[in-house]
């Protein structure tokens, strides 16, 4: 279809971005009650969570669309990405918790995500969110790398469709 | 660029890779280069050819120009750089207006939604709304020629319907400046083909138009301008359609070939004109001399055949028969041994172009195909004007009283 037809080539990743959304939001729906039968008890910050989710997203599809046009060209690039994602996942304190100390605990904290994930995590358990600084300058880097990304995605598409089949 | 002309292409040209992990290779170094604002490598790398070289032309608005050339000629791809859809390695592409396509018709589609789904998808893609779509969802419904089949998944569709419901989109939501076409109006059958036409003619009337065909008699009623092209290099460029239509079926060599059960064989066959002092001209035969066909023919023992003589036209269609008679008028039955036969083709009012001469034996019994004989003596018809039409014919009017 790309190669075929020319239409705004942004449609493609706004669809992908409201297809997340939706799986996050039903996701959010099963956390909360999840959260009070856990007995945690969330105080009114738990609205900020989905705004560090969209932020999650957002750097998400910053990295996506910075890696998007090699990642098309290189067929091999594409399939080994959620791979390589589900390795990054293991340095995010998701399933483990943040290490302390050692080359494992400056990994984790060299993870753009780390601080994100600690945030929602936080605010979603009524405690306190002990990494606003570093998420502030996450955000500030994806907004950056958000626009970088478009305008590669922009300027290289027709690079790419060339090189697709027609 | 002029207020009325919305296409101008200046030298452009665009290469493309034989081997693939090369040409990905390539495709990762534009990419850089792409990002960094430099301009594209201008010469060929290593297994890289031209797919379209040094192509040049400008368009007015209600003009039309239509493409023709061997396959792999750069017809589609010169189509897919004017679309915006890749760039040009060198050159300039200029468009002024709304771009409309009909290529690659129905390619949106989702298999498992419903044809009326797939309506408003498709539309969205073209950059419609649900609500312009709204307003004349009926008329495409129509038009497509599907209205039992509206509300089922297009994956049970034929494939003519699909295509059919594709144009239909196309045609009745847009309303294009320019108008690229590519080889979509062979699609369906013939009453829908005739509806295609009428509508790119209508929207003809204030676009520019490129579009490219192999079919030739479509070539010479649409397109006013004709561009022919071999190997991405332009070859022609005229207004004159006939003209276009001979040289490119110039290019295509006409070989011979025979078939049939046997029994009877063409060994010769020459032409001759009484044009150019009664000389046979070897090749070339002017518009409107009287030609004879010499032919020998070897007919087995026991066999007898009648003889059917044709001319056939450069994409090998029979534009004239001749079947060849007794002076009583019943078919001239030739038995067994060699023969030399003279057999008169009458005035060549043939349009000017190239033709051959066909040659068929049928068992005088039977009816039996014995021998065809195809590609005979390769011929050109000349004359000072190219018609649009297969036969010319110039006559004198009479003056009737009013």
């Amino acid at each position: 279809m790309l190669a075929k037809l020319n239409f705004p080539r942004e449609s493609l990743i706004v669809a992908g971005f409201w297809k997340l959304l939706f799986g996050a939001g039903i996701k959010l729906l099963v956390l909360v009650p999840a959260l009070l039968l856990l007995g945690v008890q969330p105080d009114w910050r738990i609205v900020l969570v989905p705004l560090v989710m969209l932020a999650i997203v957002l750097l998400g599809l910053a990295v996506g669309l910075l890696l998007t046009p090699v990642g098309m060209l290189y067929g091999d690039v594409a399939r080994a990405l959620p791979l390589a994602t589900q390795l990054l996942m293991y340095l995010t304190p998701v399933v483990f918790a943040m290490p302390s100390g050692g080359v494992m605990e400056r990994l984790f904290m060299l993870n753009p995500m780390t601080s994100l994930v600690l945030t929602a995590r936080a605010w979603a358990t009524g405690m306190e969110a002990t990494m606003l600084v570093p998420m502030a300058w996450v955000l500030a880097v994806t907004v950056i790398m958000l626009l970088l990304g478009w305008l590669a995605y922009r300027i290289t598409m027709p690079v790419i469709v060339e090189r697709m089949s027609s | 660029m002029a207020a009325d002309q919305l296409i101008s292409v200046e030298d452009v040209s665009k290469k493309f890779c034989r081997d693939l992990s090369t040409s990905l290779r390539y495709g990762f170094f534009d990419l850089g280069r792409e990002m960094l604002g430099k301009p594209r490598t201008m010469e060929l790398r290593d297994k890289e050819f031209w797919a379209v070289r040094d192509a040049s032309f400008e368009l007015r608005r209600g003009e039309c120009l239509g493409m023709i050339g061997h396959n792999g000629a750069g017809k589609t791809t010169l189509l897919r750089m004017l679309n915006g859809l890749i760039k040009p390695d060198r050159g300039r592409i200029a468009i002024r207006g709304q771009v409309g396509a009909l290529i690659a018709l129905g390619a949106g589609f989702n298999p498992i939604l419903t044809g009326r789904e797939n309506i408003y998808i498709n539309a969205a893609v073209l950059g419609l709304s649900r609500k312009a779509v709204d307003a004349r969802i009926e008329e495409i419904i129509d038009f497509a020629g599907v209205e039992q089949f509206i509300d089922m998944p297009v994956q049970h569709y034929s494939s003519g319907m699909n295509v059919r419901l594709g144009f239909a989109i196309a045609a009745i939501l847009i309303e294009p400046d320019i108008l690229f076409l590519d080889e979509v109006l062979a699609v369906g059958d013939i009453s829908f083909t005739i509806k295609c036409l009428n509508r790119v003619r209508e929207l003809m009337r204030d676009s520019a138009v490129v579009f490219v065909s192999h079919n030739m008699p479509l070539i010479s009623s649409f397109g006013a301008r004709v561009l022919v092209m071999a190997h991405g290099q332009r070859l022609l460029d005229t207004d004159q359609p006939g003209v276009a239509i001979n040289h490119y079926y110039g290019l295509a060599r006409s070989k011979q070939q025979v078939s049939g059960a046997g029994g009877a064989e063409v060994l010769e066959a020459r032409l001759e004109s009484d044009t150019d002092g009664g000389v046979p001209v070897d090749g070339t035969i002017r518009q409107g001399g009287s030609t004879w066909l010499t032919a020998r023919l070897h007919v087995d023992d026991g066999v007898q055949v009648h003889m059917n003589v044709f001319v056939d036209d450069a994409s090998m269609a029979q534009v004239l028969g001749v079947p060849v008679r007794e002076p009583g008028g019943a078919a001239m039955t030739l038995g067994p041994g060699e023969h030399l036969l003279r057999v008169p083709l009458g005035v060549m009012e043939l349009n000017a172009g190239r033709y051959s001469i066909m040659i068929s034996l049928r068992d005088a019994g039977s009816g039996e195909l014995r021998c065809r004989h195809q590609g005979l003596t390769p011929f050109t018809v000349l004359a000072e004007q190219v018609s649009w039409s297969k036969f010319v014919r110039a006559t004198v009017s009479e003056r009737l009283p009013l």
